[in-house]
């Protein structure tokens, strides 16, 4: 049985490398996809994650959280928030993806979408507009929980507000994501005896 | 249950924060409202074509060697390191009082050593017959270390004493001597200097 993410960390406390490098490894993906559609480029991504990790590994010792995911992602969202607030940026389908590809181009390429789900490049780039176009309390909502893999009570924790005001968020990005597929929900709909 | 809390229900489930008593209530609803069977639909297909259509990233391999770098740093350090700040301060604190009773405990053994030793002078010149000499012009009490000379010059003339008879012995062994002769010489022998 996989340990669990506060064993891996008291491992890490105990003097085992091995423990935070297992944590980093299973939580890697989710956490950078987050990071990744929140900031402006890959350097500044890698940026707030080696800095997420940082701050885990300074207040390991402190560490008292029920969930250590809630834990990160409230982490990276302060962060997140601060590059915010210095640069009022935003997700830009213009961004470079640190190999001279803007997010447009990267969307098309299949290499980067490996669960090949919205096959058509011209859709995902009208999901990602409506996305770069929420506020960005709902547009973190929607990213935490597609990218991320966040629960809406993690999600909640690491916004800092009620459950039920990251549910409403989700509504609210959801109802203008919802015209952008009504076409394929229709013909999902049609196929379905 | 109406609509509005089902649609609640149904981001909650779809992220499985929902409670397996909540759930029934949701699919009871959902077995007589086509309106929410078609918004549970409607959420899927959304959030899939999202977590398919923005791109994750990956952090490259010298950001996670400087966060592995930092880490083990940190690792090797002891567990004391990884300690909250209370608890921290409350070894500090254990340390202090440790140390303290040890140096407190090292000071009361010299002062009672010092104390023994000029006890033992005391009684050493009292087994000799000797009063304790003073120096001359100052108060009868004598410091320890005054007090210990004044015995090893005790003791050295307890072994001049000793020597004399020991070659008074050899004296006897070796020469036929008139018993007058020896008595007269032992007697000398035996004269305080």
């Amino acid at each position: 049985m996989e340990p669990s993410d506060v064993e891996l960390l008291k491992m890490y406390r105990g003097g085992d490398l091995s423990g935070l490098e297992k944590l980093i490894d299973r939580h890697r993906k989710p956490l950078f996809g987050y990071i990744w559609n929140m900031c402006n480029s890959q350097h500044e991504s890698e940026e707030v994650f080696q800095e997420v990790w940082l701050r885990v590994i300074r207040n390991a010792g402190s560490y008292r959280e029920k969930s250590f995911r809630a834990w990160l992602s409230r982490i990276a969202h302060n962060l997140v928030v601060d590059r915010w607030r210095s640069r009022k940026a935003t997700v830009s389908l213009d961004m470079d993806d640190g190999e001279g590809r803007g997010v447009k181009d990267a969307m098309a390429d299949k290499r980067m979408n490996p669960a090949g789900v919205a096959a058509d490049a011209e859709l995902g780039r009208r999901i990602a507009e409506a996305i770069s176009s929420l506020p960005s309390e709902q547009r973190e909502v929607v990213i935490m929980r597609t990218k991320g893999g966040l629960s809406f009570k993690e999600i909640a924790r690491a916004q800092g507000v009620s459950i039920n005001t990251a549910l409403a968020r989700m509504q609210y990005g959801l109802s203008k994501l919802r015209p952008l597929l009504k076409g394929e929900f229709e013909s999902l709909n049609g196929g379905v005896a | 249950m109406n609509c509005r809390s089902a649609q609640e229900f149904l981001l909650l489930e779809e992220s499985g924060d929902l409670s397996a008593r909540r759930l029934a209530r949701l699919e009871r609803h959902l077995s007589t409202c086509a309106s929410c069977r078609d918004a549970r639909a409607s959420n899927r297909l959304v959030l899939d074509a999202v977590r398919g259509s923005l791109p994750s990233g990956e952090p490259s391999p010298a950001v996670l060697a400087r966060i592995s770098a930092a880490a083990s740093s940190r690792a090797v350090r002891p567990a004391l390191v990884f300690l909250p700040a209370p608890a921290r301060l409350l070894a500090a604190a254990a340390l202090f009082a440790v140390l303290l009773a040890g140096v407190y405990s090292l000071v009361a053994r010299r002062e009672t050593a010092a104390r023994m030793e000029a006890e033992d002078v005391v009684a050493i010149t009292a087994m000799l017959g000797h009063e304790p000499e003073s120096a001359p012009g100052k108060d009868t009490a004598l410091t320890p270390d005054e007090e210990l000379t004044i015995l090893a010059r005790q003791l050295l003339r307890l072994e001049g004493l000793q020597a004399e008879e020991a070659s008074l012995d050899d004296l006897m062994l070796s020469e036929e001597s008139a018993p007058t002769d020896l008595q007269s010489r032992s007697a000398s022998a035996y004269r305080p200097a």
